[in-house]
């Protein structure tokens, strides 16, 4: 690999280094300097974790070549302060619980600092402005611009410093205290480790062949070329596996890298160990593949007719049909006074936790074998692995590092498999780490559905009936497709009591990315048609939309559509909650914005315009010769 | 990913020059925001160019000159520098004003404006409001041991989606552009969110009334988003020329350069949404008083267009 | 030209399950009361953003009597923790939370037997908190570090605990789907204000109001949090995020085409939590974590028809779909064909 000389000073230090020539500024903290602080979430200048100074003003380090910042000062999140010393602004996001997974947290407290330099008294729109490239999935960044205003009013001497500090010890319970965040120290100084931070001596890279049709049969694989390349250590495939080489968290349809056969593009075939990540790159460009293309799915509807399957020894692509059936939905459509039917849809949803996956296996001296990543199931991890490494589950370790965000994402078994297929084959340390597009294009996605919604409902607004049924599409493996149909049909219908309901759930395999789990599990899915619905009844009914919900919310003791019965129902609560919280305007839901009262409280941000740091608003500038 | 074994930062264009009849396998880079997330999966994929050459610190290229009816920027200015100089800020509001909707303020310290026209994109935020300061084109290029240097204007130097007018070894070296001192602006930018945002269309807009206030005086507009390459609306400007500033003016102007549109997708959408930017550009660069009756809005689309034709 | 800029307002209601759906859940803990009052907890957890560290360190400080500060959590490690099952399902403060409780529990049952026989008092009457113990009724108190030091010092004892929590979830029939497959469900409300520009079809949401039956809240501020995070990502569900492929190819396969809400796209959320407590496990508490965002996206739909007055059905509701529907409710209401 070609080599320069930089000369520079970060935090303080002054370097004199030789580099990889190709490295950005990125690349060259995290790798060589070990300031992991600085995060890699899209290496695109997309999305900021890896926001730091250079000569004083901020920059996305994953758009700078190292060559550039050669002469320059850089200040990273490391500089800022240390969790036994921390800055102000990380007291402040220590304070409000700016931080949840916070893998973005180390930029976001960079963003912060950058504003607060440059204008000490930013109000709260330049704050945001400011901080508008740097994106985080966790907090809905409401505690950050908290923590931001705080600490720019304890900077200004608006409030004192003891502001930071303030934290009110219970007197009688710790529970329902506001305890402070025990993790919050080491993610606002940007010391902790995730996955893609930790680092083994003699440790490989891996890198993954992916497939490029969405269905096809594997011709011929070769793999001579790319062993060739210097540096290859290990190149694994289907074969290497020595186990049962199937997993998944209900049906178990899934190989490590793909057998025979691709189901998706960006399915992995086979995984690359070499010593250096170029290499391994490298190697993967040079196997060489044969495909025949078969015929392929993208509709879920077409994938309900059977004529092409896509896992073919289950003779069908349905994976799952959940059945809900309470009282008689006939009956109960005739005694309606009305009855609305309606479609939705909803689409595929990337997680976009902020930390792409990444892992680290290795096989520890006594023969077990190890992986550490951020998986949120790590417990069904180990049988599924134990099975495929067809070793006992005591010779099975998994380590759950922090995890950067997950929502579901990290619920499925991913690249785990092929991690510890190089590890026990060369049995060194391997590393894989995502890169962004990758990660998008071959993890699992938030199930796309549709709904066909039939509610029957009387004057008065008592629902009668209720027939719902919603197809979903579960991508090419069947991952948690079984669960997010269970719960998408127990909880569809809403928090109703329904005397007359037939819901019927049903999801598909298809040749497009598998769809997983996903925060809210298909619940989200149904219930957004409900609640539509509700409201379009209620503008028929001429009906206050909590008015009606009330008409037909749950009680306690009453039987929910699984027939269970609820020891406790808050909904009623709730509801009498929100409506005064929200000062909301009684009145029935016909478009009546323009005439409501209840706007532009309080409680709203400003309606957002940009150049908050402009002397005159855009509205304002009209010229005159 | 980019990978490349130099990475060459001239000082000056001589040892610019020099390094080219050296190289042969190079690629020229300012801000880098363009060329790194480009080799990239899903887009050019790992890329190898034997060498980088980095233009930000030639010494001949730090241009930034403000003169009272022309300005003179090298094209290695940044974003945020015009965002955030306060001659500019006073008497060229519309660089600020494009700037603050640009990428966000870390991206804006290193993209370049001559980045930003070399690259071309279709959906580039700068072009269209340069176009509207009539920029020209400073070019330089060395034949045999001469440097030389061309102007064009900016609209003839853009030819299509990542082309422009550059042969041999010449570089994009600085533009010229009108001063606008006392000109109102207006830069209207839609995409799927308020940061780090693609324009599916942009419109710039700056524009003087006559002295009294009551008479277009200069109007010029220009977009971008909805067509291969950015251009200025000429009917509507040359429509506007001298006319009464009122309502009725604006929407007839309004629809008389619907046809630059030839995006290849969400055509419908470009026309309706660069319809409404013309005239709420136009409004804010020239003034706040006029107001559009609301039920101009509640129309259709076609109903719209009939009205003003009438 | 503000005029073109309609704001609105819309609610929904809903509600969820808490822990693994359908199925017989359960998680373990071990806890041991250490020396110098600080506590260890062992248990399969590991953050994941939400905040369970926190709300552990509280449940294990509430149960032992120690300051929360000074309980340890370890790592979660399949070969040297127990079994806490996955992080998901909405059953981090609800399963492990009560497996904690549990082993503390034990472990300061423990630890009272001990010091019950030093002070010779009944062990009912003995009391911990922030750091230190004492029995009702006497002037019998010392700090905890010294209680611990008696404990294995004078009586050889170490007071390690081990609890278990279970969720006696069914399944459901296979027939008509009946089944009980939670014993906790949580209830929640939401009201979005939104402004839809109907020159380009942008829609601002500029508020939530976010109401929701956690049960008890044992860190509010950590609620608030999910509530916002969640309520944000489902403002990216209704506005703006679709994952696209054409032909099982991605064409939405980086943050540049995949687009996410950043700080110039969030509402101001409000919150307000309502403690229904669960009337079947120790602590009380149920969850927030999914619930969050499941009624804001119907929310915000309703808020753009009470805005504008056109309905969008299918998420997302892009610029470009709002005008393409308030286009054809004009052309409907001005009695022209839809084309
Ligand atoms: C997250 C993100 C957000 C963005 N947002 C926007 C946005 O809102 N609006 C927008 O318009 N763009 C946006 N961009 C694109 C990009 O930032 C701009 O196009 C930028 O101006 C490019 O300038 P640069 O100096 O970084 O170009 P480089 O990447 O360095 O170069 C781009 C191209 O121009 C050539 N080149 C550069 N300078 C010269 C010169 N002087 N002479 C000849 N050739 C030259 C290079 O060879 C290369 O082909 C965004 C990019 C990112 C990563
Ligand atoms: S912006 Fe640099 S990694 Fe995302
Ligand atoms: S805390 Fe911001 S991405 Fe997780």
């Amino acid at each position: 690999m070609h080599k320069l000389t930089i000369n520079l000073e970060v935090n303080g230090r002054k370097i004199n280094k030789e580099v990889n020539s190709h490295y950005r500024l990125l690349d060259f903290l995290r790798e060589d300097l070990d300031l992991t602080g600085s995060k890699e979430g899209c290496g695109a200048g997309e999305c900021g974790t890896c926001s730091v100074f250079v000569d004083g003003k901020l920059v996305k380090s994953c758009l700078m070549p190292v060559a550039k910042a050669s002469g320059k000062k850089i200040e990273t999140v490391e500089h800022q302060g240390t969790p036994d010393n921390l800055s102000t602004l990380q007291k402040a996001f220590f304070l409000t619980g700016a931080s949840q997974c916070g893998f973005c947290i180390p930029g976001m407290v960079m963003a912060a600092t950058s504003t607060l330099r440059n204008n000490p008294k930013a109000d709260i729109e330049e704050i945001k402005e400011e901080m508008g490239g740097n994106i985080c999935r966790c907090t809905g960044y409401q505690k950050i611009f908290d923590a931001v205003e705080l600490a720019r009013d304890v900077i200004s001497g608006k409030l004192d410093p003891k502001a930071l500090e303030e934290y009110s010890k219970p007197e009688a319970s710790y529970l329902g205290a506001n305890v402070k965040r025990i993790d919050a120290p080491g993610k606002v100084t940007g010391r902790l480790k995730y996955a893609a931070d930790m680092k083994m001596p003699n440790m490989l890279h891996m890198q993954v062949f992916r497939s490029s049709r969405p269905h096809a049969k594997i011709k011929k694989l070769d793999l001579s070329k790319a062993k060739a390349v210097s540096g290859v250590e290990a190149i694994v495939t289907c074969d290497d596996v020595p186990g049962i080489d199937n997993f998944g968290v209900f049906i178990e349809d899934q190989p490590v890298l793909a057998k025979e056969r691709v189901r998706y593009v960006g399915e992995a075939i086979a995984a690359v160990a070499a010593d250096t990540l170029e290499a391994a790159k490298e190697a993967v460009s040079k196997i060489e593949i044969e495909y025949e293309d078969l015929p392929a799915l993208y509709d879920p509807e077409e994938a309900l007719k059977d004529e092409i399957l896509i896992h073919e020894h289950y003779k069908t692509n349905l994976v799952k049909h959940i059945p809900i059936r309470k009282g008689n939905v006939e009956e109960g459509f005739a005694k309606a006074d009305l009855i609305v039917e309606e479609k939705f849809a909803t689409q595929p949803v990337e997680h976009a936790y902020l930390e792409p996956m990444a892992g680290l296996s290795y096989v520890d001296s006594d023969g077990t074998l190890v992986i550490v990543s951020p998986s949120q199931n790590i417990t069904h991890h180990r049988h599924m692995m134990s099975k495929i490494m067809d070793l006992p589950i005591n010779k099975v370790r998994f380590i759950m590092s922090p995890v950067g965000g997950g929502f579901g994402g990290k619920e499925d078994m991913i690249y785990q498999g092929m991690l510890a297929l190089c590890a026990m084959k060369t049995r060194l340390p391997v590393r894989y780490v995502m890169t962004r597009e990758e990660d998008i294009t071959s993890t699992a996605k938030r199930h796309p559905s549709r709904t066909n919604y039939k509610i029957g409902i009387t004057k008065d607004g008592k629902i009668t009936a209720v027939q719902i049924k919603m197809l979903a599409d579960g991508g090419a493996y069947g991952c948690s497709t079984e669960g997010v149909m269970r719960k998408a049909a127990i909880l569809g219908a809403g928090p109703y009591k329904i005397d007359n309901l037939q819901m019927d759930t049903f999801g598909v395999y298809t040749n497009n990315t598998p769809s997983g789990a996903f925060r809210s599990f298909g619940a989200l899915q149904t219930e957004f048609a409900t609640e539509s619905i509700l409201d379009i009844c209620a503008e028929k009914l001429n009906m206050d939309p909590f008015e009606l919900r009330r008409k037909n919310m749950f009680v306690a003791g009453d039987l929910t559509h699984t027939k269970q019965e609820l020891n406790s129902a808050s909904i009623g609560t709730v509801l009498n909650e929100l409506e005064s919280l929200a000062s909301w305007e009684k009145g029935t839901p016909n478009s009546r914005g323009a005439s409501r009262k209840d706007l532009n409280g309080k409680d709203n941000r400003d309606s957002c315009f940009l150049g908050a740091r402009l002397n005159e608003k855009p509205e304002a500038s009209g010229g005159v010769k | 990913m980019l990978r490349y074994d130099n990475y060459f930062i001239p000082k000056s264009l001589d040892e610019y020059f020099n390094l080219l009849t050296e190289v042969k396998d190079y690629r020229i880079v300012a801000g880098c925001t363009d060329v790194l997330p480009w080799a990239r999966e899903g887009r050019a994929g790992n890329v190898f160019i034997k060498n980088i050459i980095d233009i930000t610190n030639i010494k001949e290229l730090n241009i930034f000159e403000i003169h009272k009816d022309k300005i003179k920027i090298s094209a290695t200015t940044t974003f945020q520098k015009l965002f955030i100089d306060p001659q500019i800020r006073k008497d060229i509001k519309i660089l600020p004003q494009v700037s603050v909707w640009f990428a966000d303020d870390q991206i804006r310290e290193q993209a370049t404006i001559g980045g930003n026209i070399v690259n071309a994109s279709p959906a580039g935020d700068g072009s269209p409001a340069f176009l509207t300061l009539n920029a020209q084109a400073i070019i330089m290029g060395r034949k045999g041991k001469d440097i030389y240097e061309r102007k064009i204007s900016l609209d003839k130097f853009i030819l299509g989606r990542n082309k422009v007018d550059l042969q041999g070894n010449e570089i994009l070296a600085a533009l010229e552009m009108d001063n606008t001192k006392g000109y109102g602006a207006s830069f209207e930018k839609v995409g799927h969110r308020r940061s780090l945002v693609i324009s599916t269309v942009c419109v710039s807009c700056v524009a003087r009334t006559d002295s009294s206030g009551k008479l277009f005086d200069d109007v010029r507009i220009a977009v971008a988003g909805v067509r291969e390459i950015p251009c200025r609306l000429e009917k509507t400007e040359k429509f506007l020329q001298g006319k009464e500033i009122n309502e009725q003016n604006i929407l007839q102007a309004s629809v008389l350069d619907l046809d630059v549109i030839n995006a290849r997708s969400r055509l419908e959408y470009r026309k309706e949404v660069l319809q409404n930017f013309i005239i709420r550009a136009i409004i804010k660069s020239v003034s706040e008083k006029i107001i559009i009756k609301e039920n101009y809005f509640e129309k259709t689309k076609i109903q719209k267009l009939e009205e003003v034709h009438a | 030209m503000s005029l073109t800029k309609k704001r609105g307002r819309g609610m929904a209601a809903s509600w969820y399950g808490i822990s693994r759906t359908a199925a017989m859940d359960q998680a373990g803990a071990w806890a041991e009361i250490d020396d110098g009052g600080t506590a260890k907890v062992v248990t399969g957890v590991t953050e994941i953003g939400e905040g369970i560290l926190t709300v552990l360190a509280q449940v294990a400080a509430e149960e032992l009597g120690v300051k929360p500060e000074l309980v340890h959590i370890g790592d979660n490690d399949t070969s040297r923790s127990p079994e806490a099952a996955h992080a998901g399902a909405t059953r981090q403060t609800y399963m492990i939370g009560n497996a904690v409780a549990m082993a503390c529990r034990d472990s300061k049952d423990k630890l009272f037997n001990e010091i019950a026989k030093e002070w010779n008092v009944e062990k009912e009457t003995l009391q911990a908190h922030d750091g230190e113990i004492w029995a009702n009724g006497t002037n019998y108190k010392m700090p905890m570090s010294e209680a611990i030091h008696i404990c294995k010092k004078k009586y050889g004892v170490i007071p390690v605990g081990s609890g278990n929590y279970t969720s006696h979830n069914t399944p459901l029939d296979p027939v008509d789907g009946s089944g009980s497959p939670w014993q906790a469900y949580v209830f929640g409300g939401q009201v979005a204000e939104v402004e839809v520009d109907t020159a380009t079809g942008e829609v601002q949401i500029l508020g939530i109001w976010a109401c929701h039956d956690v049960g008890k809240a044992i860190n509010p501020k950590g609620i608030e949090g999910q509530i916002e995070g969640g309520v944000v990502q489902a403002v990216g569900q209704a506005l703006m995020e679709d994952y696209q492929q054409v032909e099982g190819h991605t064409t939405t396969g980086s943050f540049a085409k995949y687009i996410l809400p950043t700080s110039l796209d969030v509402p101001k959320v409000t919150t307000k939590i309502v403690e229904d407590l669960d009337p079947l496990s120790p602590l009380g508490a149920k969850g927030i974590g999914e619930p969050a965002m499941v009624p804001t996206c119907p929310a915000i739909m309703n808020a753009i028809y009470d805005a504008v007055g056109v309905r969008i059905q299918s998420l997302p509701a892009t610029p470009e779909k709002i005008l393409r529907a308030l286009d054809e409710k004009k052309r409907k209401s001005n009695g022209m064909a839809i084309n």
